[in-house]
């Protein structure tokens, strides 16, 4: 079912300053969507602006084919995990995942609960109090808890990046399970691209408030439509091509040690089976990372290199 | 009418009752000192309790409007041994000193039945001291307030509480600690507040400082003295009993 979420010309703000300007996105049922930006480009603003903790300048917001633009956020039916958990931490772990469904009054409370912490591997640990578990086990708690209420959207805030680099790809993994279980629509916001293009069934990849790309992992990865969107996706080097588009080059796909061009290296390091180097050249600055089993280059040697037009990928924009 | 003399309005109900009178200054026979002094914190208490009995002096409802004077003439007449005695005549029993006696010839205008003091005093005193502590309370509480996440409310929000349920049920909860600490700081703050009370205390509302302040201006016995220590030793007692429960020593 398209449209099951539906941001439609949303204007969000805070004070005078402008956070998310007409903003138009749709999220089909049992879709996995990653909003993906840098800090401060109003991913996580239009996030609450769907759970309804955030104030709607304009626009609005349709969930199931209904306008909740001014519903409150306690009847919108959903979910939001945050990336500092907000676990109550006067109540144990079974009373925070039974505190929504208390509010409902819902009957078999003590099964659900407990199959909601049986899906997230808890089930032993439901006596304990928050305080007393782990960041990862936190997390699950919490996912927990919104998962059990069964939501129509499950908004998730940067939940892996208070988790250390294992316990991530851990929680990863542990995401798409539960979203091919369950089948719920999931909005998923992260800076992290890795994560994004690791999870996601479609990126929407924002700058200043607004989307600058909306496709799959694969289209977002191999075919950005900026320079912006390319050096999010791990394209270093980008040079214009005159014309207002331009080139982007990954780091890997730079020849090192023969070509046209010629440049300084001005940093380098060791980084396990690649080296990285970033040269300063005529044409710009470029970044590199050739295998180890290559010669090293000293800092301030000059060095050839090729920038290979077949491993280009051609931008409509630099910018 | 226009005056804001204080007067003596004595209810019908009132009857002399010299054996539970206060003899501020005289010693009644057979009635020790420490006796006075019990009836005294008995009454002080009692006056709060039993207002319709002992709110026999009134001053006038003007007094409260000429702001400073006003409060300095219920200032003087707080003290008046007849508010406490229940003394109508000026019988040998009853002390009732020179200077203060002059009121009775007053002019009292007893049309004004100084009703509107019964009804301005009390939340005057409740106003004032709520405004001294305001600050006590609200620098403590929301000390731990900063220590709650904001999105603490917002997912019980999102489970489906209301704005207040939010409230209730989660921030409440954690900043019990603070609500406690800034009760505390508040009751011992009030309790001993003295000038403040001084000056809105009036006809049946006084507090135990006062009164004992009043106590010490004609008598003079240890017993004020040791009550202090008692009021002293209980504050204490307070920041042990706050710091065995709520671990003030953290903070500091």
């Amino acid at each position: 079912m398209s449209d099951f979420v539906l941001l439609e010309n949303l204007t969000l703000a805070y004070g005078k300053t402008i956070a998310v300007q007409g903003l138009n996105l749709s999220i089909n049922k049992g879709e996995l969507i990653t909003l993906l930006g840098p800090s401060g480009c109003g991913k996580t603003t239009t996030m609450r602006a769907i759970a309804g903790l955030m104030p709607l300048r304009g626009g609005k917001v349709w969930i199931d084919g209904n306008d909740v633009s001014r519903i409150p956020p306690s009847k919108r039916q959903v979910g939001l995990v945050f990336q500092s958990y907000a676990l109550f931490p006067h109540l144990s772990v079974f009373e925070n995942v039974a505190f929504g469904l208390r509010l409902r009054s819902e009957s078999n409370l003590k099964q659900k609960v407990m199959a909601g912490l049986e899906m997230v591997g808890l089930s032993e640990f439901a006596d304990r109090h928050p305080t007393d578990l782990s960041g990862g086990q936190q997390q699950r708690v919490a996912l927990a808890r919104s998962v059990v209420m069964k939501p129509k959207v499950l908004l998730l805030d940067e939940p892996l990046s208070n988790l250390d680099a294992r316990l991530r790809l851990e929680m990863r993994t542990e995401l798409q399970r539960l979203q091919k279980d369950t089948g719920i629509t999931m909005v998923f916001v992260t800076h992290d691209q890795s994560e994004a293009l690791a999870l996601a069934d479609r990126i929407v990849l924002m700058r200043d408030g607004a989307i600058e790309q909306i496709d799959t992992p694969e289209q977002i990865y191999s075919a950005p439509v900026s320079g912006f969107a390319a050096d999010f996706v791990g394209f270093e080097t980008i040079l214009p091509d005159g014309k207002g588009g331009g080139n982007a080059w990954r780091p890997s796909a730079v020849v090192l040690g023969k070509g046209p061009y010629s440049g300084t290296v001005r940093g380098a390091s060791f980084a396990g089976e690649r080296r990285e180097y970033v040269l300063d050249s005529k044409i710009g600055v470029v970044k590199a990372d050739v295998s180890v089993a290559q010669p090293a280059f000293e800092i301030g040697q000059s060095v050839d290199f090729d920038l290979p037009s077949d491993a280009a990928v051609h931008l409509a924009r630099v910018g | 009418m226009g005056h804001s003399w204080p007067h003596i309005d004595v209810p019908d109900r009132a009857v002399p009752d010299h054996n539970r009178s206060l003899s501020f200054g005289r010693k009644q026979p057979g009635v020790s000192a420490s006796g006075d002094f019990a009836e005294m914190v008995h009454q002080s208490f009692s006056d709060r309790k039993l207002p319709g009995q002992l709110w026999r002096i009134n001053v006038s409802g003007h007094l409260w409007h000429i702001g400073g004077p006003g409060a300095w003439r219920a200032g003087i007449l707080r003290n008046d041994p007849l508010q406490s005695s229940g003394c109508r005549d000026r019988s040998p029993d009853c002390f009732i000193p020179d200077h203060r006696s002059r009121y009775h010839r007053w002019p009292g205008a007893a049309a004004l039945s100084g009703h509107s003091n019964r009804l301005w005093h009390r939340p005057g005193m409740f106003l004032a001291h709520t405004a001294l502590v305001l600050p006590y309370a609200v620098r403590v509480v929301s000390a731990s307030m900063e220590n709650l996440r904001v999105d603490m409310e917002e997912a019980a929000l999102l489970l489906g509480c209301s704005r207040f349920g939010a409230f209730r049920r989660v921030v409440l909860p954690n900043i019990r600690g603070g609500v406690l600490a800034a009760f505390i700081l508040g009751f011992v703050t009030s309790f001993n507040q003295v000038p403040v009370s001084l000056f809105l205390s009036g006809p049946g509302l006084r507090t135990l400082p006062i009164d004992m302040m009043a106590y010490m201006e004609i008598n003079y016995d240890p017993s004020v003295a040791a009550l202090s220590s008692l009021l002293a030793f209980m504050s204490i007692g307070i920041i042990f009993v706050a710091e065995k429960f709520l671990g003030l020593s953290k903070y500091v």
